[in-house]
Protein backbone atom coordinates (compact mmCIF):
# COMPACT_ATOMS: atom_id res chain seq x y z
CA UNK A 1 0.00 0.00 0.00
CA UNK A 2 1.50 3.29 -1.05
CA UNK A 3 1.72 6.23 1.41
CA UNK A 4 -0.28 9.24 0.22
CA UNK A 5 1.75 12.35 -0.52
CA UNK A 6 0.46 15.43 1.22
CA UNK A 7 1.33 18.88 -0.02
CA UNK A 8 1.69 21.70 2.54
CA UNK A 9 0.47 24.94 1.14
CA UNK A 10 2.52 27.84 2.34
CA UNK A 11 0.61 30.92 3.42
CA UNK A 12 0.58 33.74 0.85
CA UNK A 13 3.44 36.23 0.85
CA UNK A 14 1.28 39.24 1.74
CA UNK A 15 -0.29 37.34 4.60
CA UNK A 16 3.13 36.36 5.91
CA UNK A 17 4.37 39.94 5.56
CA UNK A 18 1.40 41.36 7.45
CA UNK A 19 1.78 38.75 10.18
CA UNK A 20 5.53 39.38 10.45
CA UNK A 21 4.90 43.12 10.82
CA UNK A 22 2.34 42.51 13.58
CA UNK A 23 4.65 40.11 15.41
CA UNK A 24 7.52 42.57 15.10
CA UNK A 25 5.42 45.41 16.48
CA UNK A 26 4.39 43.22 19.42
CA UNK A 27 8.04 42.31 20.08
CA UNK A 28 9.10 45.98 19.95
CA UNK A 29 6.27 46.93 22.32
CA UNK A 30 7.17 44.20 24.80
CA UNK A 31 10.88 45.11 24.68
CA UNK A 32 10.13 48.81 25.23
CA UNK A 33 7.83 48.02 28.13
CA UNK A 34 10.40 45.72 29.74
CA UNK A 35 13.16 48.29 29.23
CA UNK A 36 11.06 51.13 30.67
CA UNK A 37 10.01 49.08 33.68
CA UNK A 38 13.64 48.10 34.34
CA UNK A 39 14.81 51.73 34.07
CA UNK A 40 12.05 52.93 36.39
CA UNK A 41 12.89 50.18 38.88
CA UNK A 42 16.61 50.92 38.59
CA UNK A 43 16.08 54.66 39.07
CA UNK A 44 13.78 54.01 42.02
CA UNK A 45 16.74 52.37 43.75
CA UNK A 46 18.24 55.87 44.07
CA UNK A 47 15.66 56.63 46.74
CA UNK A 48 17.27 53.98 48.97
CA UNK A 49 20.62 55.71 48.71
CA UNK A 50 19.97 59.43 48.12
CA UNK A 51 22.79 61.94 47.46
CA UNK A 52 24.54 63.00 50.64
CA UNK A 53 25.97 66.47 51.09
CA UNK A 54 28.81 66.41 53.59
CA UNK A 55 29.40 69.21 56.07
CA UNK A 56 31.11 72.29 54.73
CA UNK A 57 34.25 73.79 56.14
CA UNK A 58 35.02 77.47 55.65
CA UNK A 59 38.47 78.94 55.23
CA UNK A 60 40.32 81.89 53.75
CA UNK A 61 41.96 81.44 50.37
CA UNK A 62 44.09 83.45 47.99
CA UNK A 63 42.79 86.44 46.01
CA UNK A 64 40.63 87.69 48.89
CA UNK A 65 38.24 84.78 48.79
CA UNK A 66 36.72 82.48 51.31
CA UNK A 67 36.42 78.88 50.33
CA UNK A 68 33.51 76.69 51.29
CA UNK A 69 34.74 73.15 50.91
CA UNK A 70 32.46 70.18 51.05
CA UNK A 71 31.61 67.04 49.18
CA UNK A 72 28.67 65.39 47.54
CA UNK A 73 28.42 61.61 47.67
CA UNK A 74 26.45 60.11 44.83
CA UNK A 75 25.49 56.46 44.69
CA UNK A 76 23.99 54.68 41.73
CA UNK A 77 22.69 51.37 43.03
CA UNK A 78 20.74 50.79 39.80
CA UNK A 79 21.71 48.79 36.74
CA UNK A 80 21.93 51.62 34.22
CA UNK A 81 24.52 54.39 34.12
CA UNK A 82 23.72 57.96 34.96
CA UNK A 83 25.16 60.00 32.08
CA UNK A 84 25.71 63.69 31.52
CA UNK A 85 25.62 64.44 35.21
CA UNK A 86 26.05 68.17 35.75
CA UNK A 87 25.60 70.33 38.80
CA UNK A 88 25.60 74.10 39.07
CA UNK A 89 25.19 76.05 42.28
CA UNK A 90 24.88 79.83 42.51
CA UNK A 91 25.13 81.76 45.74
CA UNK A 92 23.59 85.19 46.32
CA UNK A 93 23.91 87.23 49.45
CA UNK A 94 20.97 88.37 51.56
CA UNK A 95 20.36 91.40 49.35
CA UNK A 96 20.43 89.38 46.13
CA UNK A 97 24.00 90.27 45.12
CA UNK A 98 25.80 87.53 43.22
CA UNK A 99 28.65 86.02 45.22
CA UNK A 100 29.90 82.97 43.38
CA UNK A 101 29.08 79.73 41.63
CA UNK A 102 30.11 76.13 41.54
CA UNK A 103 29.91 73.89 38.49
CA UNK A 104 30.54 70.19 38.11
CA UNK A 105 30.43 67.80 35.19
CA UNK A 106 29.41 66.46 32.82
CA UNK A 107 30.34 63.12 34.32
CA UNK A 108 29.03 59.58 34.15
CA UNK A 109 28.26 57.33 37.05
CA UNK A 110 28.18 53.65 36.18
CA UNK A 111 25.64 51.31 37.68
CA UNK A 112 26.38 49.83 41.09
CA UNK A 113 28.99 52.49 41.89
CA UNK A 114 29.48 55.35 44.32
CA UNK A 115 31.37 58.55 43.65
CA UNK A 116 32.39 61.46 45.82
CA UNK A 117 32.38 64.87 44.20
CA UNK A 118 34.34 67.69 45.83
CA UNK A 119 32.45 70.95 46.10
CA UNK A 120 34.65 74.00 46.40
CA UNK A 121 32.78 77.24 46.39
CA UNK A 122 34.90 80.40 46.31
CA UNK A 123 33.26 83.52 47.68
CA UNK A 124 34.88 86.96 47.26
CA UNK A 125 35.30 88.77 50.56
CA UNK A 126 36.95 91.96 49.40
CA UNK A 127 36.37 95.15 51.34
CA UNK A 128 33.94 96.33 48.69
CA UNK A 129 31.38 94.65 46.46
CA UNK A 130 28.69 92.07 47.12
CA UNK A 131 30.99 89.82 49.09
CA UNK A 132 32.04 92.46 51.58
CA UNK A 133 29.06 91.75 53.78
CA UNK A 134 30.22 88.15 54.18
CA UNK A 135 32.97 89.37 56.46
CA UNK A 136 30.95 91.57 58.71
CA UNK A 137 27.32 90.42 58.55
CA UNK A 138 25.97 87.04 59.46
CA UNK A 139 23.14 86.44 57.05
CA UNK A 140 21.02 83.99 55.14
CA UNK A 141 22.55 83.13 51.78
CA UNK A 142 20.37 82.08 48.87
CA UNK A 143 21.72 78.97 47.17
CA UNK A 144 20.22 78.03 43.80
CA UNK A 145 21.06 74.55 42.58
CA UNK A 146 20.55 72.98 39.16
CA UNK A 147 21.28 69.39 38.28
CA UNK A 148 20.89 67.46 35.05
CA UNK A 149 21.42 63.80 34.23
CA UNK A 150 20.27 61.15 31.81
CA UNK A 151 18.93 57.93 33.29
CA UNK A 152 18.88 54.69 31.34
CA UNK A 153 20.14 56.28 28.10
CA UNK A 154 16.69 57.66 27.17
CA UNK A 155 15.43 59.69 30.09
CA UNK A 156 16.99 63.12 30.66
CA UNK A 157 15.92 64.67 33.92
CA UNK A 158 16.76 67.84 35.75
CA UNK A 159 16.15 69.35 39.12
CA UNK A 160 16.22 72.95 40.24
CA UNK A 161 15.93 73.97 43.83
CA UNK A 162 16.53 76.97 46.01
CA UNK A 163 17.86 76.72 49.50
CA UNK A 164 18.63 79.14 52.26
CA UNK A 165 21.85 78.63 54.19
CA UNK A 166 22.87 80.59 57.22
CA UNK A 167 26.24 82.26 57.02
CA UNK A 168 28.29 83.14 60.06
CA UNK A 169 30.49 86.18 59.46
CA UNK A 170 34.07 85.97 60.78
CA UNK A 171 33.95 89.66 61.78
CA UNK A 172 30.26 89.97 62.58
CA UNK A 173 29.21 93.47 63.61
CA UNK A 174 32.70 94.80 63.02
CA UNK A 175 32.95 98.17 64.62
CA UNK A 176 35.98 100.44 64.33
CA UNK A 177 35.70 103.59 66.38
CA UNK A 178 38.20 106.33 66.97
CA UNK A 179 38.44 108.57 69.99
CA UNK A 180 39.79 112.05 70.38
CA UNK A 181 43.51 112.48 69.53
CA UNK A 182 45.57 112.54 72.73
CA UNK A 183 47.94 115.39 73.60
CA UNK A 184 50.92 113.12 72.92
CA UNK A 185 49.82 112.73 69.26
CA UNK A 186 48.17 109.37 69.26
CA UNK A 187 44.68 108.27 68.29
CA UNK A 188 42.78 105.67 70.33
CA UNK A 189 41.19 103.11 68.00
CA UNK A 190 38.74 100.51 69.29
CA UNK A 191 37.97 97.42 67.25
CA UNK A 192 35.21 95.02 68.19
CA UNK A 193 33.48 92.12 66.47
CA UNK A 194 32.24 88.62 67.05
CA UNK A 195 33.55 85.58 65.22
CA UNK A 196 30.49 83.70 64.01
CA UNK A 197 32.32 81.75 61.34
CA UNK A 198 33.07 78.09 61.70
CA UNK A 199 36.81 78.78 61.71
CA UNK A 200 39.03 80.13 64.47
CA UNK A 201 40.76 83.40 63.67
CA UNK A 202 44.44 83.16 64.36
CA UNK A 203 46.79 85.80 63.07
CA UNK A 204 46.81 89.55 63.36
CA UNK A 205 44.72 92.53 62.54
CA UNK A 206 46.74 95.32 60.97
CA UNK A 207 45.16 98.74 61.12
CA UNK A 208 46.23 101.99 59.54
CA UNK A 209 44.91 105.49 60.05
CA UNK A 210 44.75 107.08 56.60
CA UNK A 211 44.31 110.79 56.07
CA UNK A 212 41.79 112.13 53.58
CA UNK A 213 44.56 112.62 51.02
CA UNK A 214 45.52 108.95 51.28
CA UNK A 215 48.65 109.37 53.33
CA UNK A 216 49.06 106.95 56.21
CA UNK A 217 49.19 108.77 59.52
CA UNK A 218 50.07 105.72 61.58
CA UNK A 219 49.44 102.02 62.00
CA UNK A 220 49.19 99.33 64.63
CA UNK A 221 48.63 95.62 64.88
CA UNK A 222 46.40 93.44 67.04
CA UNK A 223 47.11 89.84 67.76
CA UNK A 224 44.05 87.72 67.04
CA UNK A 225 43.15 84.39 68.55
CA UNK A 226 39.39 84.36 68.43
CA UNK A 227 37.60 81.05 68.51
CA UNK A 228 34.24 80.45 66.89
CA UNK A 229 31.49 82.24 68.78
CA UNK A 230 33.88 84.48 70.73
CA UNK A 231 33.83 88.27 70.82
CA UNK A 232 36.78 90.57 70.38
CA UNK A 233 37.06 94.14 71.64
CA UNK A 234 40.31 95.97 72.14
CA UNK A 235 41.51 99.55 72.11
CA UNK A 236 44.95 100.63 71.06
CA UNK A 237 46.55 104.05 70.74
CA UNK A 238 47.98 104.55 67.27
CA UNK A 239 50.84 107.01 67.18
CA UNK A 240 50.19 109.60 64.49
CA UNK A 241 52.84 111.10 62.25
CA UNK A 242 53.41 114.72 63.32
CA UNK A 243 51.35 117.10 61.18
CA UNK A 244 49.17 114.35 59.79
CA UNK A 245 45.49 115.01 60.45
CA UNK A 246 43.17 111.96 60.49
CA UNK A 247 39.99 114.05 60.32
CA UNK A 248 37.98 113.12 57.24
CA UNK A 249 40.17 110.11 56.65
CA UNK A 250 39.52 106.48 57.44
CA UNK A 251 40.70 103.51 59.42
CA UNK A 252 41.77 100.72 57.10
CA UNK A 253 42.10 97.23 58.52
CA UNK A 254 43.16 93.87 57.24
CA UNK A 255 43.13 90.43 58.74
CA UNK A 256 46.51 88.78 58.22
CA UNK A 257 46.80 85.06 58.67
CA UNK A 258 49.25 82.48 57.39
CA UNK A 259 49.53 83.09 53.67
CA UNK A 260 46.48 85.32 53.30
CA UNK A 261 45.61 88.94 53.83
CA UNK A 262 41.92 89.75 53.92
CA UNK A 263 40.99 93.42 53.67
CA UNK A 264 38.14 94.55 55.92
CA UNK A 265 35.69 97.33 55.11
CA UNK A 266 37.23 100.77 55.94
CA UNK A 267 35.69 102.92 58.63
CA UNK A 268 35.39 106.65 58.04
CA UNK A 269 36.80 109.05 60.62
CA UNK A 270 34.45 112.00 61.24
CA UNK B 1 3.26 3.21 10.70
CA UNK B 2 0.87 6.05 11.30
CA UNK B 3 1.38 9.42 9.74
CA UNK B 4 0.18 12.60 11.46
CA UNK B 5 -2.58 14.21 9.52
CA UNK B 6 -1.39 17.28 7.71
CA UNK B 7 -3.61 20.09 6.55
CA UNK B 8 -5.42 19.24 3.37
CA UNK B 9 -4.06 20.49 0.11
CA UNK B 10 -7.31 22.28 -0.58
CA UNK B 11 -7.60 24.68 2.30
CA UNK B 12 -10.91 25.34 3.91
CA UNK B 13 -11.82 27.66 6.70
CA UNK B 14 -14.41 28.03 9.40
CA UNK B 15 -15.35 31.59 10.16
CA UNK B 16 -17.05 32.03 13.54
CA UNK B 17 -20.55 33.42 13.39
CA UNK B 18 -21.16 37.13 13.77
CA UNK B 19 -22.87 36.53 17.13
CA UNK B 20 -19.87 34.59 18.42
CA UNK B 21 -17.44 37.26 17.23
CA UNK B 22 -19.50 39.98 18.88
CA UNK B 23 -19.56 37.98 22.13
CA UNK B 24 -15.79 37.47 22.15
CA UNK B 25 -15.19 41.09 21.11
CA UNK B 26 -17.37 42.24 24.01
CA UNK B 27 -15.26 40.19 26.40
CA UNK B 28 -12.09 41.69 24.91
CA UNK B 29 -13.39 45.15 25.76
CA UNK B 30 -12.74 44.54 29.47
CA UNK B 31 -8.94 44.07 29.30
CA UNK B 32 -8.67 46.70 26.56
CA UNK B 33 -10.46 49.30 28.66
CA UNK B 34 -8.32 48.37 31.62
CA UNK B 35 -5.15 48.78 29.55
CA UNK B 36 -6.03 51.94 27.63
CA UNK B 37 -8.27 53.77 30.09
CA UNK B 38 -8.18 52.23 33.57
CA UNK B 39 -4.44 52.04 34.21
CA UNK B 40 -3.45 55.42 32.65
CA UNK B 41 -6.33 57.22 34.34
CA UNK B 42 -5.49 55.57 37.66
CA UNK B 43 -1.82 56.58 37.34
CA UNK B 44 -2.77 60.16 36.49
CA UNK B 45 -5.29 60.30 39.34
CA UNK B 46 -2.62 58.99 41.70
CA UNK B 47 -0.29 61.85 40.69
CA UNK B 48 -3.08 64.40 41.02
CA UNK B 49 -4.04 63.09 44.46
CA UNK B 50 -0.45 63.72 45.57
CA UNK B 51 -0.62 67.35 44.38
CA UNK B 52 1.62 66.56 41.41
CA UNK B 53 0.39 68.21 38.20
CA UNK B 54 -0.41 65.61 35.56
CA UNK B 55 1.37 65.60 32.19
CA UNK B 56 -1.72 64.52 30.22
CA UNK B 57 -5.37 65.36 30.52
CA UNK B 58 -7.45 62.52 31.98
CA UNK B 59 -10.21 63.46 29.50
CA UNK B 60 -7.88 63.03 26.53
CA UNK B 61 -6.60 59.72 27.88
CA UNK B 62 -10.17 58.48 28.41
CA UNK B 63 -11.41 59.59 24.98
CA UNK B 64 -8.35 58.18 23.19
CA UNK B 65 -8.56 54.94 25.14
CA UNK B 66 -12.28 54.58 24.36
CA UNK B 67 -11.63 55.27 20.66
CA UNK B 68 -8.81 52.73 20.46
CA UNK B 69 -10.93 50.14 22.29
CA UNK B 70 -13.94 50.76 20.03
CA UNK B 71 -11.95 50.49 16.80
CA UNK B 72 -10.07 47.45 18.07
CA UNK B 73 -13.40 45.78 18.88
CA UNK B 74 -14.85 46.63 15.47
CA UNK B 75 -11.66 45.33 13.88
CA UNK B 76 -11.99 42.02 15.69
CA UNK B 77 -15.62 41.61 14.63
CA UNK B 78 -14.75 42.53 11.03
CA UNK B 79 -11.70 40.29 10.82
CA UNK B 80 -13.19 37.87 8.25
CA UNK B 81 -14.33 40.75 6.03
CA UNK B 82 -12.57 43.20 3.76
CA UNK B 83 -13.10 45.90 6.38
CA UNK B 84 -10.40 44.31 8.55
CA UNK B 85 -7.50 45.96 6.69
CA UNK B 86 -8.96 49.50 6.66
CA UNK B 87 -10.00 49.17 10.31
CA UNK B 88 -6.46 48.06 11.16
CA UNK B 89 -5.15 51.15 9.37
CA UNK B 90 -7.67 53.37 11.19
CA UNK B 91 -6.74 51.83 14.54
CA UNK B 92 -3.03 52.43 13.89
CA UNK B 93 -3.66 56.01 12.75
CA UNK B 94 -5.55 56.71 15.99
CA UNK B 95 -2.70 55.21 18.03
CA UNK B 96 -0.13 57.24 16.05
CA UNK B 97 -2.11 60.43 16.70
CA UNK B 98 -2.37 59.55 20.39
CA UNK B 99 1.34 58.81 20.67
CA UNK B 100 2.13 62.07 18.84
CA UNK B 101 -0.04 63.90 21.38
CA UNK B 102 1.94 62.25 24.19
CA UNK B 103 5.17 63.16 22.35
CA UNK B 104 4.13 66.81 22.36
CA UNK B 105 3.78 66.62 26.14
CA UNK B 106 6.84 64.50 26.78
CA UNK B 107 8.69 67.12 28.78
CA UNK B 108 7.19 66.98 32.19
CA UNK B 109 8.01 69.64 34.77
CA UNK B 110 6.50 69.87 38.19
CA UNK B 111 7.25 71.11 41.67
CA UNK B 112 7.80 68.39 44.19
CA UNK B 113 5.15 68.58 46.91
CA UNK B 114 6.22 70.31 50.13
CA UNK B 115 9.54 71.44 48.62
CA UNK B 116 10.74 74.29 46.45
CA UNK B 117 12.39 71.85 44.07
CA UNK B 118 11.28 71.69 40.46
CA UNK B 119 11.79 68.43 38.63
CA UNK B 120 12.02 68.10 34.84
CA UNK B 121 11.64 64.68 33.30
CA UNK B 122 11.85 64.09 29.57
CA UNK B 123 10.69 60.90 27.87
CA UNK B 124 10.71 62.13 24.28
CA UNK B 125 13.11 59.47 22.99
CA UNK B 126 11.06 56.66 24.51
CA UNK B 127 7.88 57.97 22.88
CA UNK B 128 9.70 58.34 19.57
CA UNK B 129 10.74 54.69 19.82
CA UNK B 130 7.20 53.80 20.79
CA UNK B 131 6.03 55.24 17.46
CA UNK B 132 7.65 52.22 15.80
CA UNK B 133 4.85 50.02 17.18
CA UNK B 134 1.84 51.71 15.49
CA UNK B 135 3.98 52.37 12.41
CA UNK B 136 4.50 48.62 12.03
CA UNK B 137 0.83 47.79 12.62
CA UNK B 138 -0.10 50.54 10.17
CA UNK B 139 2.11 48.88 7.56
CA UNK B 140 0.55 45.51 8.41
CA UNK B 141 -2.93 47.01 7.98
CA UNK B 142 -2.02 48.41 4.57
CA UNK B 143 -0.61 45.04 3.47
CA UNK B 144 -3.80 43.28 4.61
CA UNK B 145 -5.94 45.85 2.79
CA UNK B 146 -3.96 45.24 -0.39
CA UNK B 147 -4.17 41.47 0.09
CA UNK B 148 -7.95 41.59 0.62
CA UNK B 149 -8.37 43.82 -2.43
CA UNK B 150 -6.44 41.39 -4.63
CA UNK B 151 -7.80 38.09 -3.30
CA UNK B 152 -10.58 38.71 -0.80
CA UNK B 153 -10.63 35.33 0.96
CA UNK B 154 -6.97 34.43 0.63
CA UNK B 155 -6.09 34.84 4.30
CA UNK B 156 -9.20 33.21 5.76
CA UNK B 157 -7.85 29.62 5.78
CA UNK B 158 -4.93 30.86 7.87
CA UNK B 159 -6.89 33.17 10.15
CA UNK B 160 -9.70 30.63 10.62
CA UNK B 161 -8.31 27.17 9.97
CA UNK B 162 -10.97 24.45 9.86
Amino acid sequence: MSTPVYTYRRSPALYRLARALRVLSAVVLVLLILFTVSVVYSTAQLSHDPPQVGSFSAGFDTNATMILAGSLTLSNPGYYPIDGLTLVAKVDNATGGYLGAFAFGPESLSGQTTDQIPINLYLPVSATGAGASLLTHSQILQVALWGNATFGYLFPAGIALNQSRSWGAPFDHLNVSVGEPTPNGSLPVTISFENQASLAEQGSLSTAVVASDGISCGSAGWTLNVATGQSFSQTQDIALTPGCSPAGGSVVSAYVTTGYTVPLPPEAIP
Amino acid sequence: MSTPSPPPAHLGYRVPSLGWRITVASLRIIPLMLLFIGLPAAALSFLASHSIPIPLSILVVTVAGALITAVSTARYVAKPTRLYGPLSVLSSVIVVAYVLYILGNSTYAFTLPNTNATLHVQYTELIELLLIVPALTLAAGIVTTVEDARTPTERLPYDYPP
